[in-house]
This record gives structure tokens, C-alpha cells and sequence, in this order.
């Protein structure tokens, strides 16, 4: 086409358009820079700058307002005037000097610049000469260009002399103005430090908010989009981690937080590591209200706990560790919703969404942890968990954590539900796993360094001898609902549960509890018993003073002593109900009692050494006693579950005249089906029809609404009428039943069966042809040989040719082989030693991923209708529970803060489980396992219904299970971010887990508890350190125990007697030694560790008395309450004469155990207790540990205490140590000729330490077997005790232990036995104390050593001073 | 004699009092305002406490309570503690005799030896004196305690000496006060010293670890309005303000025998008082 001048269009069409798009998309580009620039975060960032200018103003205003900064200032402002007045006075002075200087100077610099040159020409000399000696010339050019050098040298030193000239001169002038302005100079210098702050402080304030409207409005511009790329204050703050990497799908890559971007005071702290930004909830919005008050919301506020969190000095530095590590969501997002915050309930849901437009990110794999759970990410580097529990420095940093670890611990989950704690050797996460079973898997663990042991022992009792034990009928009892017998077990239900209400469950059960307890007890194994002598007769009422004294309490609560609540092991309130009748039960309990492990190898119930001895003329066998006692009461009965025929229908028990009437029939009559049990008789019913002539029999089941009117011709009134007939048909029989049908009468044929028989069938019909099973059920006679059989149908196997077994052996047999299968079921064998379960692995889900595990693959079912409708205990619905906690909430109606949370709590797991989360999952499984059946049931086959049990959790358990069971991700960071304990540390944690493990805590004190309370400061007086004290002594015992800061500057009021008292606050850690009663409204309190409250020093065993209403919550002792309430007992029961000898009789606080004992005794004495006191009524049980166990808690002692480990220097043994003191003594040791660990041994062998221990070779005399103070036996102290622990013992016993009847034996101000050592009491303490520790070794050379009273010295005795 | 006149006095005084009456009384407080000196009206309101009601802020002077604790019914006969030549620990010295049971001594008339009679704390208008500086001596011989019970003011040394042959540890356990734990040389007349730096509300133990027999009780208080009654029963607390005090009574085997004995004591004269208890209450 040829061209035209025409234009398509019209051209001021064209333009008008151009030019209105042009504007368009300048408007457009305009706004998409703005959205684009009005990211949240920016005005987050100029709040915070304004947060920052009013902080920086309030404190140059307290520095500036501050009165003795204003003092300094004036006085300054007044000497500096002053000063500069002087130098005025002699300025021509001043001038002349300044004049001097700077001549001087110039000289000297002269001087300088020639020395310098002379120099240089001095080493041109040198080098020509170095040059000739190389060049090998003649002598005589060599000595020219040596006294050019030469010359060239002493030139050069003139200069230097003259330079020095110069500069002293200089230097004297410097001096002379110095000292004219010296008093200016250090006011200059003094108001340079003073003012030092205020000018920090301004030039801070000065970048964030200058002065200058020119500085500001450039500040304002560099904030302006595009420039802000060039430099802005506000900025994008990341945190890059490349090596903790993140994975996006399916791909990883390094990470990069962006929170601090919002957050961007997380990391700053004032002095003392002390929050810049404490977090608060002000009650404002105006930020001067936020300074003044010092609290701050989020984001603005500092990390909590920052001496562990975010700082550089902590060990979770944000720059090495990041944000999202920890608290998870998308780091690199920098807007509220897209960063994936999580809100902590519904109702702080619905704020957020007020406040900040908030949305649920559900495009991000891993959102934050909501408030709730942010402990649940500790684990995964903290695999060993316990320094999260308990630790020295930091306390209990993930304290909800740590109690769902010990749920899951105390409950035996790890029985169904493995948690794999390594990958091919490779620690991912905690490891909490059933220790092996047997010693062949053990073997094949040992010999495969990459596959490492679990190490859990099974929670529940073995039952392998369990017909040595109990009953069978009590323990289908027990099987069916444990807390029916002991409200306090921790066993769960598994029957009776929400998934096995209908008729088919409610048939099934008794035939599997019969099952488990004939399984139980056909394969008991005997068990050897011990027994009392014959003629012995127990004496319960005995028993019952030493169930009381032997400890068995430490770990036992039982009605009969109100008051102890230990429930580390069961309840025996009722324990005579369950044993076994007659002497068999008597001698079981006897037996394990005496020796538990006995009965169950791996019990944690430590052997008690209750061995039979003598008081005075009759022999008492106190596990005989202990055993009659707990049987007192006698036997309980209990039914066993009835096993009864059944047609396999469930019938309508309210079925009625109305409804009968409904469907056609006359009055009240018949038993109407609602629930037809699959694989039942009812599914077999026949009726017999005409066919081709001839009756036939074809198959006619019973159906859901039929009525039975009639049974074998008999009329059927109701249910309860039918199931009568029915108990009293023999299994197997045809019955003829009259059925209404839609109106219509028939006659159904159902072979009566039991339900034993069609479980049987169900589960055979797993493995076993239709036909096979049948003849089976005819023949008895397992068509399979016994060596092709591997699951629980060996039960049913006949032996190979063994014939056909008779009917009630075929029965028994089939009940086995029920209960074998309800056991492989449900996994009894996770928690029980149960013979033929050895090799049986773990039924459950393992959960060492479980925090990650897919939520498409958790299923919810019906969980939603069974929660709009049920859900709650009471039957309510937890739905309607959550709706209103969210509506109280919202209208702020809750009473307490503890209410709301609760019930937010449960709104929040029950929103989450409607959005499929794993939080409300696991939450409703815990709560009611089961109820994930609801309206399964119906469509699912029996054996494949839900098994986990009922746990008898609260929920505020659950969700600390729930904090523990999210965190296990298996996905651990790289090593060097992990928590590896090293030394000491692993030390201390394996014994931290072992103490609580072998409740080592239910008798032991090992922390003491800090004692808080006001005193009236003029009586609190320090302990007077008399003359009788060696001053030695105080320093190892302040060595030992340093003083602890009592000193708490709190004051408390309290009404004392009618009085108003201020009193001030004191803490200290010590024992309480009496409490208040009739005459006095005081606690005694005695103290064991040095406090210091200002200047005033207190020592054990000084007593602090503090009114009861002027006592404070402190923190409680760790472990012990069994010793604290066997103190009390000892008193009531008048075992004891006084609280110190009650104490005496009860097991010590270890407290300072690690520097007292020497760790190698103390592993050898865990392995093999003996009795250490003759004092105390119980002696150190043995546990079952294992050496590895043994040598833990033994390093772990001696680790908490920094004392060294596992070897023990002992000096004193040394023949360095020996000849020095031969030496040094010589003087009291006649000259040198008596040796000086001869004359220790005598010293020990005083008529001193005699008077209450055993000691070389000679044996304690026993005045009063009850009354007596009776010490150790001497002889153990050289293994057991370190010796400068025991020197201070020897110094002073009560500086240790307050309740020790021991004396100071050598009291300083009390020189006796003067042919020792001349009398000195110093080195008669420190030659007892190195008698003792070379014991065995004096005992073997000086033998037996009576003390003879020297002439000269018997008549007079000791003369004191 | 001079008991004879004291005797005499208090007799005659008893006599007069009824034909005094009342009017007596009112005319007494009157008195007393004046003579009362300053400080003690300080003094009173500071120790106002519940163990003397009648001398609120109203000293009469002051008297003395003189009483014997008796026993009504028959003493128990209680067997030696340690019989003279038994085989026990350092039987040369403590074996050389019998070693008297003195958990309840009981005199010929019936008086009871080793009851503790005090006041929890000083009653208003009680002149206030610094404790004694000469020490008390508590002594064990032959294996026990002297005396078996024993008053002491805090602040007032105690001295601890033996006269045995063998060393001896002598222990106290009080309830509010710090234990005193020190073995005593044998034959040490020195001994050592200790004093007890606050009061007890009941008589403590002391006992020696080393000879589990030997046992006795002490009672410090902040004051001296406390007595031990003698081998005959009785015992005597002089210096009382005037007007109702409430005296507690204490016997190691019975407990408190009583918390609020009521007991008016008046001016310049003995209070006498027989303090019956059946034998019942005595538990040796």
C-alpha cells in the first residue's frame, strides 16, 4: 500500500491520549513508590528514634538535674576562674616563659636536623671503612678510613650532647609553665570528666534529633524514598547466617533474619547486663510514658533475660545464632503478618488483627512459636535437656519444657512411642528410648559403634512372676480402670474409653481383660521366695514403726501417715487388697521387700538391707514386720469379668411401651437391636424358608430396629429379659428367635456363641483361610506347624501332633491367645516386663520428628463434630468452652490471670485443632485418645480402632508434653551451635538425671533451702568466733562455704506482739530447727552456710530467729522431705530425745558432699552401701545401678562442688609430707626421737574420740544402746573423707554440721595432754587428722595403743588458761 | 531469826489486809504517782505484757512471792540412773556409785525439787539491773549434773567446770539461742565459760554426749523473776512489783504445770503459796 500523509487516528486524539497516559503512569509510578516506601517497619524505626531522643533527654536531664553534679559544676566554674584570676596575676611571667619556649624549641629542633645529618655522614664513614676490610686493602688506607670514621664519630657526639643541652632546657621551661598553670590544667581536665556524660549524652541526642533545622530537615530528607538508598538512618537491619542454614521447600539456604529491623533494641543492655528496654505492658500509647516508667512494648523492648539471650556476652548471641532459630517464622520478612508471628490464643488473635491487620501466614512452612511453646526450640541443640531443668548458674531456663521431659520420663511414653535421639551415631535431638531387652540385642548394640543403646528401664512393675504376686481376678480388676483401686497411678485406662461404648466394645472387653490376666498368669514363672525363720511372728504394729523409719516413705505415701505425699513409687494404702491371699502373698511381699530385684531384675526399688538383728533378747525381722503390717486389712475380693454367651447384638435399654406402641406393637414387649456386632451370631442367624419344595436353610442376619418378641417360644418382655435367656443358653446352641421386621413377625435361628470365640475368629481370620479358621474353631487343632508360626497364634498352636486337646484346655487356650493378642495390641510389654514379649518392638509412632511431622498426615476424622457436641469431662461441649473463654476474655470477665490462661489455653488448642495443627492434636489425643474415633467406629474393622490409653494428665501437663513434643524437629543446627557439655558439665548433668532418676532427692537434702525473712538488726547479731576457735579453722571453713550475701536491702512490716516492726530482709540457707506454738509465734532457724549481712558475719550453727509473720516465700530446699518429716516423727515417736539427735538419725543433706568425700569411696560405697552411722535408723539402700551410673552421681557430687575428680591427692600419705612435719616438729617430738606419725596415732588413740567411735582395734563401749551418742567407726575415714574437709571436722564439727553432737576435741584456749605435741591443740588436730588418714597403715605397725596417763601430769589434769 | 521475822511480818501483814479493803488499794495507786520515779514510767510502757496485769503503769512498791510446789499423792520410787559398779563406759569414775535418778525428786513432805517458777518477761515497773558478773557455776561430779536445774540470766556468764576424773561434753539445746557444744578436762575446775545470749520460752536440755545418762535443764531469761524450787519444794522470787502476775510453772517430767499461774504479790511484803499437783501429772 502506498503511502499516505493520513493518520489512523486523529493526532490531538493521540495527544490527548499520550499525554493523559504519560500522566497516568507517572501517578502510577508515583503511588507504587510510595506503597512501596510505606513499609510498616520504617515507622517502627522513627518511633523508636523518638523512644531513643526522649530516653537520651531524660537522662541528660537526671545527669544535668543531679544535685551533686550541679555542685561539682559551680565549684569547677569557681576554682577554674579562680585558677585562670592567678595565671592573670602573672601573665608577663606567663609571657616571657611562653616566649623562652618557643625559642627554645626552635633551637632544639635545629639541633636536631644537624645531629641527624652528621649521622648519616658518620655511617657513610663506617661503611667505607666495612667496605676497605671487605676489599682487603692495605693497612694503611684501612687506618685512614678508620679515623675518618673516627672523627666523623666524635662530631656526632658533640651534637648529641649539645641536642641533650637543648632539650633540657626546653624541657625546664615546659616545666615552669606547667607548674604556673597547674591548678588550671587539672580543672580543665576535671570538668572534661564531668561534663563527659552530658556531652555524650547531647551528641547522641544531637544525630536523632539535632538542633538544627538545616541537620534536620537534611535527616528528614535522607529519609525520603530512592534516597533512602543512599545512607538513611532508617534501614533494613539483617542478621546473616550462612552456616544455619534454613530449608525453603525442598531447597536450603543460608539464613537472614530481618527482625531486628523492628526489634531493635532486642540486644541492648545497661550496666549490670540489666535491660536497656525492660518489657512491660504500658498502659499508654505516649512514649514519655514508656521512659519514665520504664517499660516498653514489643518490638521496642529488650530481649528477656539478656544475660543469656541476643547480647554478644551471652552464650545465644544474635549474631551468631540469629532469631528465627530459636523462635522460627520467616526471618527475611519485615512486615508483622508476613514474618509469620503466631499469636499465643484466640484472643490476642483477634487484637492483632485490630491492631496490626494481622493474618495468618499459612504459606510459611514453620511459623513462629506462639508465646506458649518457645521453650519447645531449646531441644534442638540441647539434646540432654536437663541443664534446661536444672542448672547452677542460670536455674531453670525452659522450666515448662523440662516438666513435659519428665512427664514423658515418669510415664513411660517412650514405651509405645520411641524417641530417637541419633541418626547413624549422630546426636539429633534427645534420645529417649527402652534400654535393651535382651542380652542378645544388647550384644549386637555393643558390637555396632554407629547404633547406640537406649538406656529408659521400663516405668510399670514386671510381670513375669506376677503369679507369685497378686490375683488374676485383681488384676483384670486393675486392667480395666487402674485409678478405680489407686486414684493416684500413673498406669492409663485403656478400657471403657469413648471408642468402646458400643455394643461391640462393651463384649470384646471382658473377654480381653480375662485374656490379658489367663496370658499373665499361664506364663508366670515361679519364683523363688524367701521367707522368715518359722518360728518368727510378725509383729505389724513394729512393722509399722519401721515402714515409717526405714525410708519406705522416702519414696511411698500410705493413708495411715498424713502428711507424706512421696509419690515416686505407688500409694500403699490399699496394697493388702491385692495380694496374693495366705502366706504365699505374705511371703512374696516379704521377699520383695527384702530384695526387690528378686522379683523384678531391673526395679528401680533400691534393696533396703532390712536384714534380720537383735534387740535385747528377741530377734526381729523387720521385712517380716514391715509385710505384716502392709497387709493389715487382709485381702480384697474382686469379681473377674463375666464371659457370657451373647446373640451379638446391642439392644435398646430405654426401649418403651411408647416406642413399641410406635412400631406397631402391644404394649411393652420385646427387645429392640440397635447395634449388630460384625462377626457375631447375629451375623450368622438363619431361617429356614421353602425352596423348591423342601425347607431350606439360608442365611438371615438380624438387623438394626428389628424387635425380639420371642425367645425358643418364650415371650421376650425387655432387654434385661433377653439377655437372661441368653446367659442361661450353652454356648453353641440353636435357639429360635421371634423377630418383628417392618411389622412383620419372623423366626430367625441364631447359634447362641460367645464373644471369646468370635474375637478369636476375627483375628484368625487375619492369618487363616476362612475354612481353616472354621476348623479350627470345630477341631481345636491349629493347622500350621509350630515352627512356621510367628505371632501370637502360637498360643493357639497344638504342640505338632500334640491331638486334639479337649474343650476347656481349647478354651484356655484360646483366652491366652486373646489376651497375647489384646497385649501385642496395646503394648503392655512397652511398660512391662512381660514374658514372650522380649524381642517385641515399641507399637507407637516414634516422635523424634514429631514437631515437624506433616499435619496432611495427622488425622483429625471427626474430631470437630465430636468437639461442637462433646468433648469435656462433664459431657459439655468444648467448643461452646472455647467460644466463651474467648468472649470472657474479650470483655475482660476473668477473675483471676490464672483462669484466663487456662481457658485460652484450651480455646487456642482447640482453634488450632480445627486448622488441622499439630498443637491441638496432640492436645485432644492426650486429653481423650480415643475420641479421634468418633463415628469411626461404625465403619472401621474392631482391631483397627485407636489403642493409645488414657493418661490421667491435667491439661496444664498436656501442654507441657505438648512444649516438649514440638520441639523434638530432628533437625539439629550444626555442631559448634550445639550444646555439648564438656568435663565437669556432662559430670553434673548425667548426676543431675540420675538423682531425680533413683529419687536420691525423696531422702537426701542436696540443696539447702534459702530462708527469707525481716530481723530487727540490733539483735542480729554476728557469731562471736571465741577463743576456744582455731583461726585456721575459719579460713578453711570460709574456704569451703563462702559467705553468702544476706544482705537483701528489702524491708518488711509485720505486726509482732501488737507491735508495728519494720524489720529489714535477710536470707540465708539453713534448716528450719522449731516452728511456732503455744508460747511463741517464732521459727528457729539453724544456719549452715556463713552469711554476711553488711559487717556482720553469721555461722553455722548460729540460730536466726524470725517471727512466722515476718517470714518470706524463699526458695524451698531440693529434695529431703522424706529426712525433714522423719526429723519430726523421730521427736513425736520419741526415738529421739531432741531435734540435733533426730537428725543424727536420719539421712544427712549432701550438702557440700563433693569436697567432703573422696569421689572413688563415694562411687565404691554407691555400688555397696554399708552402714556409715550406728546413729541412724535407716541406712543407704542399694540402688540398682550400673558402674556407669554409680561413677556419674559419684563425679556429679564433686562436680557441683568444683572439687577435683576422679583422683584424690591425699599429701598427708606422702613421705615428703611425713619428714617435713618429722622435721618441723622435731622439738615436741623429744628431739626427733619419737616419730611423728607414732605420736599421731597416740593422739588418736586418746581417751577422747574413744568415748563415741570405734577406733584401732578397740570397739566403742555401749553404755545404753539407745541412749548412747555412737559415732562412725574410725576405720572407714581414710577412703571416705578428703582431708581438709576433715581437718575442719576435726577443728570444729558444728562449722559443717550444725546437728552433730560432736565436740571441738582440741579446743584452742584448752591445751591438754601436754606429752603430746607439747600440748598445742593446732597440732594435736592436725595429727589426729593425719593418724587418720594413714589408718590402715599406723594400725598394721603401732597396733592397739591404750593411753597411759603420764606421772607428771596425771594428778593435775589439763590446765585450761 | 531473821526468818522467824519474816515469817512474822508476812503473817501479820496477811492478817491486816482484810481489815485494809479496798479503800487501801485506791489509796496505794495514789500514793504511788508520786514515788514512782520517772524512768520507770518509760520503762512500763515499753514491757508492758501479758504476764502482770495488776501493775499497769502503777507500781506499789514491791514484794516478794515465796511458794512451795508439792505433790499430792505418792512419789514414784525411781531406780538409780547408773547403778554403783555396772559395766559401762568410764566405769571407774562413773560407776563408783549410784547415779540418782533426778527426773522427779520429790522431798519428805511432798515438795518437788527441780520446778522451774518464772515469768516470760519482766513485769512493768521491775527494776531494771544489768545481769550479775560473777558467774554461775554448773558443775557435774560423779557422772552429773549440779545443780539438776538451773535459772540463769542471759548475759551472765555461766561456768562450766567437772570435778570427774574423765572429760565430760557438755551440751546445750536451745530453741532460741545458739548450742554451747565443749568438752570439760577432766578435773577441770576452771572450766570454761559461756554465756546465753537470749532467752529460752521453756527450760532447755543440757546433756553430755559422752555419758548418755547425765542429762539436766537450764532456763535462760531476759530478767531475774524466776526460781527453781529446792529439795523441799520451795522457792522464792523477791523484788516483784507490786500487783497480779501470771507465773509459769515447768517440770521437766509434767511439762508446763501451769502457763498463767495468777499470783498478787503486794508491797513490801511475801506472797506465800502452796502450788498443789496430783502425782498424776509427774511422768519420771
Amino acid at each position: 500500500m502506498p503511502a499516505t500523509d493520513k493518520y489512523f487516528r486523529n493526532l490531538k486524539t493521540v495527544h490527548v491520549v499520550f499525554a493523559l497516559s504519560t500522566v497516568g503512569l507517572f501517578a502510577s509510578t508515583i503511588w507504587m513508590m510510595a506503597a512501596d516506601h510505606a513499609d510498616p517497619w520504617r515507622e517502627i524505626q522513627k518511633t523508636n528514634f523518638r523512644i531513643d531522643a526522649e530516653r537520651t533527654r531524660a537522662e541528660l536531664n537526671a545527669v544535668k538535674s543531679d544535685e551533686t553534679y550541679q555542685e561539682r559544676q559551680a565549684r569547677l566554674a569557681a576554682e577554674l576562674a579562680e585558677a585562670t584570676a592567678k595565671i592573670d596575676q602573672q601573665k608577663s611571667d606567663v609571657d616571657a616563659l611562653e616566649a623562652d619556649l618557643r625559642k627554645a624549641r626552635r633551637e632544639a629542633d635545629l639541633a636536631e636536623r644537624e645531629v641527624k645529618a652528621r649521622r648519616a655522614q658518620r655511617d657513610v664513614a663506617r661503611a667505607n671503612y666495612d667496605l676497605g676490610v671487605r676489599d682487603n686493602l692495605p693497612p694503611e688506607r684501612l687506618k685512614a678510613l678508620k679515623d675518618e670514621f673516627d672523627r666523623e664519630q666524635e662530631l656526632v657526639n658533640q651534637l648529641e650532647l649539645e641536642l641533650q643541652r637543648k632539650t633540657t632546657a626546653q624541657a625546664e621551661i615546659e616545666q615552669k609553665l606547667a607548674g604556673l598553670n597547674a591548678d588550671r590544667n587539672k580543672f580543665l581536665d576535671e570538668k572534661k570528666k564531668l561534663d563527659a556524660d552530658v556531652e555524650r549524652l547531647t551528641k547522641a541526642l544531637d544525630t536523632i534529633a539535632p538542633e538544627s533545622a538545616f541537620r534536620r530537615a537534611k535527616r528528614e530528607i535522607m529519609q525520603w524514598a530512592i534516597i533512602d538508598g543512599f545512607n538513611s538512618p532508617t534501614k533494613i537491619r539483617q542478621d546473616w547466617l550462612p552456616k544455619l542454614r534454613i530449608k525453603l521447600g525442598m531447597a536450603e539456604s543460608a539464613r537472614f533474619d530481618r527482625c531486628r529491623t523492628c526489634h531493635l533494641n532486642s540486644d541492648l543492655v545497661e550496666a549490670g547486663n540489666k535491660p536497656a528496654y525492660p518489657h512491660g505492658h504500658p498502659t499508654t500509647d505516649d512514649i514519655n510514658d514508656w521512659v519514665k516508667n520504664k517499660q516498653y512494648p514489643h518490638p521496642f523492648a529488650t530481649h528477656p533475660r539478656p544475660e543469656l539471650y541476643v547480647t554478644a556476652a551471652s552464650p545465644h548471641s544474635v549474631e551468631k545464632f540469629g532469631c528465627t532459630i530459636c523462635h522460627e517464622g520467616q526471618g527475611a520478612a519485615t512486615e508483622f503478618s508476613n514474618s509469620a508471628h503466631y499469636p499465643n490464643d484466640p484472643h490476642v488473635q483477634l487484637q492483632w488483627e485490630e491492631e496490626y491487620g494481622f493474618k495468618k501466614n499459612h504459606f510459611w512452612e514453620y511459623p513462629m512459636y506462639p508465646k506458649r511453646f518457645r521453650e519447645s526450640s531449646c531441644i534442638k541443640c540441647h539434646h540432654s535437656v536437663v541443664e534446661l531443668g536444672v542448672h547452677p548458674k542460670h536455674g531453670a531456663t525452659a522450666p515448662k519444657l523440662y516438666q513435659g521431659y519428665q512427664l514423658i520420663q515418669d510415664y513411660g511414653c517412650f514405651g509405645c512411642h520411641e524417641i530417637q535421639g541419633y541418626t547413624a551415631g549422630k546426636s539429633i535431638g534427645p534420645d529417649i528410648r527402652l534400654e535393651p531387652s535382651t542380652d542378645e540385642e544388647r550384644k549386637k548394640l555393643e558390637a555396632d559403634p554407629t547404633l547406640i543403646a537406649g538406656r529408659m528401664r521400663k516405668v510399670g512393675p514386671a510381670l513375669r512372676h506376677i503369679g507369685a504376686k497378686t490375683t488374676e481376678e485383681f488384676v483384670a480388676y486393675w486392667t480395666e480402670e487402674p485409678k478405680r483401686f489407686r486414684p493416684k497411678t500413673r498406669m492409663p485406662q485403656f478400657f471403657n474409653l469413648v471408642n468402646q461404648q458400643d455394643a461391640h466394645g462393651q463384649e470384646y472387653t471382658p473377654v480381653e481383660l480375662a485374656g490379658i490376666a489367663r496370658y499373665l498368669f499361664d506364663k508366670s514363672q515361679p519364683l523363688e521366695l524367701l521367707k522368715p525363720e518359722a518360728e518368727y511372728q510378725p509383729n505389724a504394729e513394729r512393722g509399722k514403726q519401721l515402714f515409717a523409719t526405714r525410708g519406705c516413705l522416702s519414696c511411698h505415701s500410705k493413708s495411715d501417715f498424713p502428711g507424706t505425699t512421696a509419690d515416686f513409687g505407688p500409694d500403699l494404702s490399699r496394697v493388702h487388697e491385692k495380694i496374693l491371699p495366705g502366706e504365699d502373698g505374705f511371703n512374696w511381699l516379704y521377699t520383695w521387700v527384702r530384695d526387690p530385684q528378686r522379683h523384678h531384675p531391673r526395679s528401680r526399688m533400691p534393696n533396703l538391707f532390712l536384714e534380720t538383728y537383735t534387740e535385747g533378747e528377741s530377734t526381729i525381722d523387720p521385712a517380716a514386720d514391715i509385710a505384716a503390717y502392709l497387709l493389715t486389712g487382709g485381702p480384697g475380693k474382686f469379681t473377674p469379668p463375666e464371659l457370657t454367651p451373647y446373640l451379638g447384638v446391642g439392644l435398646d435399654e430405654q426401649f418403651d411401651a411408647d416406642e413399641a406402641a410406635a412400631l406397631g406393637l402391644d404394649g411393652l414387649f420385646g427387645a429392640r437391636i440397635v447395634d449388630i456386632i460384625p462377626g457375631s451370631p447375629a451375623t450368622r442367624a438363619t431361617v429356614i424358608v421353602e425352596s423348591a419344595g423342601a425347607p431350606a436353610e439360608v442365611k438371615r442376619e438380624l438387623e438394626v430396629d428389628d424387635v425380639i418378641v420371642g425367645f425358643n417360644g418364650a415371650p421376650v418382655r425387655d432387654a434385661a429379659e433377653l439377655h437372661k435367656f441368653v446367659n442361661r443358653t450353652a454356648v453353641g446352641t440353636r435357639v429360635s428367635l421371634e423377630v418383628v421386621r417392618h411389622r412383620e413377625n419372623q423366626n430367625i435361628t441364631v447359634v447362641v456363641d460367645e464373644p471369646l470365640n468370635d474375637e478369636v475368629r476375627l483375628y484368625l481370620g487375619k492369618v487363616l483361610k476362612a475354612a481353616q479358621v472354621e476348623a479350627l474353631m470345630s477341631s481345636g487343632e491349629y493347622p500350621i506347624p509350630l515352627k512356621q508360626v510367628t505371632g501370637d497364634e502360637i498360643e493357639l498352636e497344638t504342640a505338632s501332633g500334640a491331638g486334639e486337646p479337649n474343650a476347656e484346655e481349647f478354651r484356655r487356650r484360646k483366652l491366652d491367645y486373646v489376651g497375647r493378642r489384646t497385649i501385642s495390641r496395646y503394648g503392655c510389654f512397652g511398660c512391662h516386663d512381660i514374658p514372650g514379649f522380649e524381642d517385641a518392638r515399641p507399637i507407637g509412632t516414634t516422635l523424634q520428628d514429631w514437631g515437624r511431622k506433616d499435619t496432611s498426615r495427622l488425622a483429625p476424622e471427626h474430631i470437630e463434630e465430636y468437639l461442637h457436641h462433646h468433648g469435656e469431662a462433664d459431657g459439655s461441649s468444648t467448643r461452646e468452652r472455647a467460644e466463651q473463654a474467648v468472649a470472657k476474655a474479650a470483655r475482660g470477665d476473668f477473675k483471676n490471670k490464672h483462669d484466663e490462661q487456662h481457658e485460652l489455653s484450651a480455646a487456642y488448642f482447640y482453634e488450632d485443632l480445627l486448622h488441622h495443627g499439630r498443637p491441638g492434636f496432640i492436645w485432644q489425643k492426650l486429653r481423650s485418645p480415643r475420641s479421634y474415633d468418633y463415628r469411626k467406629t461404625e465403619t472401621k474393622g474392631y482391631d483397627e480402632r485407636l489403642r493409645m490409653p488414657l493418661f490421667p494428665f491435667q491439661e496444664d501437663e498436656i501442654e507441657a508434653i505438648a512444649t516438649f513434643v514440638l520441639g523434638l524437629v530432628a533437625d539439629p543446627p550444626p555442631a559448634d551451635y550445639q550444646y555439648r557439655p564438656r568435663g565437669s558439665a556432662v559430670a553434673r548433668l548425667e548426676g543431675e538425671r540420675l538423682i531425680d532418676y533413683f529419687n536420691c532427692v525423696g531422702c537426701h537434702i542436696v540443696e539447702l533451702p534459702e530462708i527469707r525473712g525481716g530481723v530487727d538488726m540490733a539483735k542480729f547479731a554476728a557469731t562471736p568466733v571465741t577463743a576456744a576457735d582455731h583461726p585456721e579453722a575459719l579460713e578453711l571453713l570460709l574456704r569451703f562455704k563462702p559467705p553468702h550475701n544476706g544482705q537483701t536491702g528489702e524491708k518488711i512490716t509485720a505486726e509482732i506482739d501488737g507491735t508495728k516492726k519494720t524489720l529489714d530482709v535477710v536470707s540465708f540457707y539453713g534448716l528450719v530447727n522449731s516452728k511456732p506454738n503455744e508460747d511463741s509465734t517464732e521459727y528457729g532457724f539453724d544456719v549452715w552456710e556463713p552469711v554476711k549481712v553488711g559487717d556482720i558475719l553469721k555461722l553455722p550453727p548460729d540460730r536466726v530467729i524470725i517471727d512466722e509473720k515476718a517470714l518470706l516465700p524463699g526458695k524451698p530446699a531440693r529434695g529431703g522431705n522424706f529426712a525433714q518429716w522423719l526429723v519430726d516423727y523421730l521427736q513425736t515417736a520419741r526415738v529421739a530425745s531432741d531435734r540435733q539427735r533426730a537428725w543424727q538419725k536420719s539421712p544427712p543433706p549432701l550438702y557440700k558432699e563433693g569436697i567432703k568425700v573422696q569421689t572413688p569411696w563415694l562411687y565404691r560405697f554407691l555400688r555397696d552401701p554399708y552402714r556409715i552411722r550406728p546413729e541412724a535408723v535407716l541406712r543407704m539402700p542399694k540402688f540398682n545401678l550400673s558402674p556407669d551410673e554409680a561413677q556419674s552421681l559419684a563425679n556429679y557430687f564433686a562436680s557441683v562442688d568444683g572439687a577435683p575428680y576422679p583422683y584424690q591427692y591425699v599429701p598427708e600419705r606422702e613421705p615428703s609430707y611425713i619428714d617435713e612435719k618429722n622435721e618441723e616438729l622435731k622439738p615436741v617430738l623429744d628431739d626427733g626421737k619419737v616419730e611423728y606419725l607414732s605420736q599421731a596415732w597416740k593422739t588418736l588413740n586418746l581417751p577422747l574420740c574413744i568415748k563415741c567411735h570405734s577406733l584401732g582395734g578397740r570397739t566403742f563401749k555401749i553404755s545404753d544402746p539407745v541412749n548412747d551418742v555412737r559415732g562412725p567407726d574410725l576405720q572407714q575415714v581414710t577412703d571416705r573423707l578428703r582431708s581438709d574437709w576433715l581437718l575442719l571436722w576435726l577443728y570444729k564439727p558444728q562449722w559443717i554440721t550444725p546437728y552433730t553432737s560432736m565436740p571441738p576435741p582440741f579446743a584452742k584456749n584448752q591445751p591438754q595432754f601436754r606429752e603430746l605435741f607439747g600440748g598445742d591443740p593446732k597440732l594435736q588436730t592436725i595429727a589426729v587428722r593425719d593418724a587418720l588418714m594413714n589408718y590402715h597403715r599406723l594400725m598394721e605397725r603401732e597396733g592397739k595403743v591404750e593411753y597411759e596417763s603420764p606421772q607428771s601430769t596425771a594428778s593435775t589434769g589439763a590446765a585450761a588458761q | 531469826m531473821q526468818k522467824f521475822l519474816t515469817y512474822t511480818l508476812a503473817a501479820l501483814f496477811v492478817g491486816v489486809m482484810p481489815f485494809v479493803g479496798c479503800s487501801d488499794k485506791g489509796a496505794a495507786t495514789k500514793t504511788n504517782v508520786v514515788i514512782k520515779p520517772n524512768d520507770t514510767e518509760q520503762q512500763t510502757s515499753e514491757k508492758q505484757n501479758a504476764s502482770t496485769d495488776g501493775a499497769k503503769g502503777a507500781a506499789a512498791g514491791f514484794g516478794s512471792f515465796k511458794g512451795k510446789v508439792v505433790m499430792q499423792g505418792t512419789a514414784p520410787q525411781l531406780e538409780a540412773l547408773v547403778r554403783k559398779g555396772a559395766n559401762i563406759k568410764d566405769a571407774d569414775v562413773c560407776a563408783a556409785q549410784d547415779i540418782p535418778n533426778e527426773k522427779l525428786v520429790v522431798g519428805p513432805s511432798g515438795g518437788v525439787a527441780n520446778v522451774f517458777v518464772y515469768l516470760q518477761t519482766a513485769p512493768p515497773g521491775a527494776k531494771t539491773t544489768d545481769p550479775p558478773a560473777d558467774p554461775v557455776l554448773f558443775d557435774q561430779k560423779g557422772c552429773h549434773f549440779i545443780p539438776h536445774a538451773l535459772f540463769v540470766q542471759v548475759g551472765r556468764p555461766l561456768q562450766v567446770v567437772s570435778g570427774d576424773e574423765v572429760a565430760h561434753n557438755t551440751h546445750t539445746k536451745p530453741v532460741r539461742g545458739t548450742q554451747f557444744n565443749a568438752i570439760i578436762n577432766k578435773g577441770d575446775r576452771v572450766g570454761v565459760k559461756t554465756t546465753y545470749s537470749t532467752f529460752e520460752n521453756q527450760p532447755i536440755p543440757v546433756n553430755c554426749d559422752f555419758h548418755a545418762w547425765m542429762f539436766a535443764w537450764h532456763l535462760p531469761l531476759e530478767h531475774p523473776f524466776a526460781a527453781v524450787t529446792d529439795e523441799k519444794g520451795e522457792f522464792e522470787i523477791a523484788e516483784l512489783p507490786a500487783g497480779t502476775h501470771k507465773f509459769k510453772v515447768w517440770h521437766e517430767g509434767a511439762g508446763f504445770l501451769e502457763r498463767n499461774l495468777s499470783v498478787t504479790v503486794n508491797a513490801n511484803a511475801v506472797t506465800e503459796q502452796e502450788i498443789p499437783y496430783p502425782a498424776t501429772k509427774f511422768k519420771p
